[in-house]
C-alpha cells in the first residue's frame, strides 16, 4: 500500500501551467454532452421517427391548402415546402429557448448543478454557449432530415447555393437573437423552477404569432394580433427564411432589409441574456436552491 | 494576518427561510484553519456543516459574515476560490456525477473544467483509478458503479487540479474497510508531505481522532467547541469513565449490566461491545476511588479481565459537550471492538 499511496502522491508534486480557455470548457461541455446523449438510444430512435411523421402531418394538411390561397398572399403555392421551412425552422429557435432550460432542469435534479458552480470560472458562460452549440448541433441534424423528408415528398425548395447562404446566415442571426431568450429562460428556471409552465407559453406564442403553420399575412386583417407578432423577432427570422428559400429574394430586397432591422435590435438580448443568468443564479446560492434533494 | 491561514471565517450565518418559517442552518460561525493542517468539523446531522461547507466553497451566500479561502473572499471573489478549492459533496455524492458517463469522461470532463492540460489530467486520472482500484471499470458508465466506487471517483475530482485546499464532506462514508484505511492513509500524506490543507466532516468519530490536527464541534449551526482531540477529552475530564473487560460470552450481558446499573456509585452505561469472546463495558461514575472496587465486587463469578479508569472517547466527550449523540451510523473502515478504545 505505502507505494501505492507514494505514487498516487507523486504526481501531485509538479504544478501545471494551467491556459484559461473559454472555448475549451465550451467544447468540453458540448463534446460530454453528445456522448451523454448518445447513450440514449430509445429517444434518438423516437426522435428520426418523429422527424418524419411531423413532415407526413404537413404533406396531407397540404392536399386541403389551396395553391391559389397561398399564392394570393406572396408564397410560392407549395403549402409543403412553406410548413416544411416552418417547422425546421421553429424546431431550430424552439431548441435554442428550450434546450438550456431543460438541460438545467436535469442538471439541478440529478444533483450535477452544484459541482458545476462548484468549479465555475467564467459566471457559466462557457457552460453556457456548449449546451448552445450543442442545441445548434442536435437542431441541424433534425432540421436537415426535415428539409430532406419534405424534399422526398415534393417540397419545392431553392437549390440555390447562394440563397442557401443566404438562408444560413438568417438563421444563425435569429439563433443567436433566441440564444439570449433561451439563457433568461434558463435563468429564471433556477429560481422558480416552473419549467413547463414557462415553455409551454413560449412555444404557443411563437407558433402561433410566429406564422409557423400559415402565412403571416393573414394576421393582417387582425391588426393587434398583427402588431404583436411583428415585436417578436421570430416572425422576422422565419419570414426572412422562408422568402429566401421560397421566392428566392435576396437580403437586399426592401422588405428583408426591414426584417433584418428587427432582428438586429434584439442581438442584445445575448448580453443580457448572460446578466439575468448571473443575477438569478446568485439569488439562487442566497436561497440556497442549486440543488433539490 | 490571512497568509498564516488557509480558511478564515468571519461571523458567518446562513439562514434558510421557508415562508414564515426561519432556520438559522449557521450561526455567526468564525473559524481559522492554518496552511498544511488537517481540520476536522464534527457535529450530528443537520449540525450546520455542510451548509458551513457549502458558504466555503461559494455555492451558498452567507446572510451575514464573511470568510477567506487562500487569502480569496467567498463574497467579492468567488471565481478565485473555486480555482484554489477541491470540493467533494457528501452524502448526496452518487448524484454529483454524470451518471450516463463513463467513470474515466467524468473526471476528463471536470479536468477541462478545471483548464488542466491533457496529458496532465491523464496521467493523474490514471494513476488516481489505480490507487483507488477502479482502473478496471473506468470506462463503465457510472450508472453501474456502487456506492463506494462512486464516493471514490468523487474524491478523485476533487483532486484533479491540484488543489492547496481540499473539503471533503465525508469522503469515506461507503467505502469498505480496505479502501477507507487507504484513503485515510493517502490523505494525510497530502497534508504531512505536501503541505495541503484539509477540513473534512465527518460523523466518524475514529477517522476524526486518528486524522485531524484540530477539530470544531459544531451543533444547531454553532461551534461549541475548537482544539486538538485530547484538548476535547481534557476538557471533560469531569466525566468520570470506568471500563470494564471480561472475558465472557455475550450472553451474560444483561446480568452484567443488571449488577452494575444497581450500584449507586454508576451513572449510566455509556456503551456496551461483545467481541467473540469478550465484553467491554464504560460507564459514568460518581468517584472512581470507590466504583472500581465495588463494580469488581459486583462482577465476581465473571472472568474479569480489568476494572479500570478510561479517558473520555470523542464520543462521549461530545455527548457532554454538547447533550446530543454525535453520530447516527456504524463508521466505515472500523472494526466494532476498536470503537472508544484508543487512547
Amino acid at each position: 500500500m505505502a507505494e501505492d499511496v507514494r505514487e498516487a502522491l507523486e504526481i501531485f508534486r509538479v504544478r501545471e501551467t494551467k491556459k484559461d480557455s473559454f472555448m475549451a470548457r465550451a467544447l468540453a461541455s458540448l463534446y460530454y454532452q453528445l456522448k451523454i446523449i448518445a447513450t440514449y438510444k430509445m429517444f434518438l430512435a423516437i426522435e428520426f421517427i418523429d422527424i418524419i411523421l411531423s413532415v407526413l402531418i404537413y404533406y396531407f394538411v397540404g392536399f386541403l391548402v389551396s395553391p391559389q390561397a397561398l399564392s394570393s398572399l406572396g408564397y410560392s403555392p407549395d403549402y409543403l415546402a412553406f410548413a416544411v421551412l416552418g417547422i425546421g425552422m421553429s424546431r431550430y429557435l424552439w431548441t435554442s429557448i428550450s434546450r438550456l432550460a431543460h438541460k438545467l432542469s436535469h442538471e439541478i435534479s440529478e444533483g450535477t448543478f452544484e459541482s458545476l458552480v462548484a468549479i465555475d470560472v467564467d459566471n457559466f458562460r462557457s457552460w453556457l454557449i456548449g449546451q448552445v452549440i450543442y442545441g445548434f448541433t442536435w437542431s441541424s441534424m433534425w432540421f436537415v432530415g426535415t428539409i430532406l423528408v419534405g424534399m422526398a415528398l415534393g417540397a419545392k425548395i431553392s437549390g440555390d447555393p447562394i440563397l442557401w447562404f443566404q438562408a444560413i446566415f438568417i438563421l444563425l442571426l435569429t439563433i443567436a437573437v433566441h440564444v439570449g431568450i433561451g439563457i433568461i429562460a434558463a435563468g429564471m428556471y433556477i429560481k422558480h423552477k416552473q419549467l413547463e409552465t414557462m415553455l409551454v407559453f413560449l412555444s404557443l406564442v411563437m407558433e402561433f404569432f410566429g406564422g409557423v403553420l400559415y402565412p403571416l399575412s393573414l394576421l393582417y386583417n387582425y391588426r393587434p394580433l398583427y402588431y404583436i407578432a411583428m415585436l417578436l423577432p421570430f416572425t422576422h427570422g422565419l419570414e426572412m427564411f422562408r422568402r429566401t428559400l421560397m421566392n428566392e429574394w435576396t437580403i437586399l430586397h426592401p422588405q428583408m432589409l426591414l426584417h433584418l432591422g428587427f432582428l438586429l435590435v434584439f442581438l442584445p438580448l445575448i448580453y443580457l441574456g448572460f446578466k439575468i443568468f448571473e443575477r438569478y443564479l446568485n439569488l439562487a446560492r442566497k436561497e440556497g436552491v442549486l440543488g433539490t434533494y | 494576518m490571512l497568509g498564516e491561514y488557509a480558511i478564515v471565517s468571519e461571523n458567518l450565518t446562513k439562514i434558510f427561510r421557508s415562508g414564515k418559517r426561519k432556520i438559522v442552518a449557521v450561526d455567526h460561525v468564525s473559524l481559522k484553519i492554518k496552511r498544511g493542517e488537517f481540520f476536522g468539523l464534527l457535529g450530528p446531522n443537520g449540525a450546520g456543516k455542510t451548509t458551513f461547507t457549502k458558504m466555503l466553497v461559494t455555492l451558498l451566500i452567507p446572510d451575514e459574515g464573511e470568510a477567506w479561502v487562500d487569502g480569496f473572499s467567498i463574497l467579492k471573489e468567488p471565481i478565485e476560490v473555486r480555482k484554489r478549492v477541491g470540493w467533494m459533496m457528501g452524502e448526496t455524492g452518487g448524484r454529483a456525477l454524470y451518471w450516463r458517463l463513463s467513470g474515466y469522461d467524468n473526471l476528463m470532463f471536470f479536468a477541462k473544467l478545471h483548464n488542466v492540460p491533457r496529458d496532465v489530467a491523464e496521467q493523474r486520472i490514471k494513476v488516481l483509478l489505480r490507487f483507488v482500484e477502479l482502473e478496471n471499470d473506468a470506462h463503465k458508465l457510472v450508472m453501474n458503479y456502487s456506492t463506494g466506487m462512486r464516493v471514490k471517483l468523487m474524491l478523485i475530482r476533487a483532486l484533479l487540479h491540484n488543489p492547496d485546499i481540499l473539503i471533503l464532506d465525508e469522503p469515506t462514508l461507503g467505502l469498505d474497510v480496505e479502501s477507507a484505511r487507504k484513503v485515510r492513509t493517502f490523505l494525510r500524506r497530502l497534508v504531512d508531505d505536501l503541505g495541503k490543507t484539509i477540513l473534512f466532516t465527518s460523523h466518524n468519530m475514529y477517522e476524526v481522532e486518528m486524522l485531524c490536527d484540530r477539530i470544531a464541534i459544531i451543533n444547531r449551526g454553532r461551534i461549541i467547541f475548537i482544539g486538538t482531540p485530547r484538548e476535547i477529552r481534557e476538557k471533560v475530564e469531569e466525566i468520570k469513565i470506568v471500563e470494564i473487560q471480561l472475558a465472557e460470552n455475550g450472553n451474560v450481558l444483561d446480568d452484567v449490566l443488571r449488577r452494575i446499573t444497581s450500584l449507586s456509585v454508576v451513572n449510566e452505561v455509556l456503551s456496551k461491545e461483545i467481541l467473540e469472546r469478550n465484553i467491554i463495558i464504560r460507564v459514568s461514575v460518581t468517584d472512581h476511588a470507590t466504583a472500581i472496587p465495588e463494580i469488581a465486587n459486583a462482577l465476581r463469578g465473571y472472568n474479569i479481565e480489568s476494572v479500570h479508569r478510561a479517558l473520555p472517547t470523542l464520543e462521549e466527550a461530545f455527548l457532554k459537550l454538547a447533550g446530543v449523540k454525535i453520530f447516527s451510523m456504524k463508521p466505515s473502515g472500523v472494526g466494532v471492538g476498536r470503537y472508544g478504545r484508543r487512547r
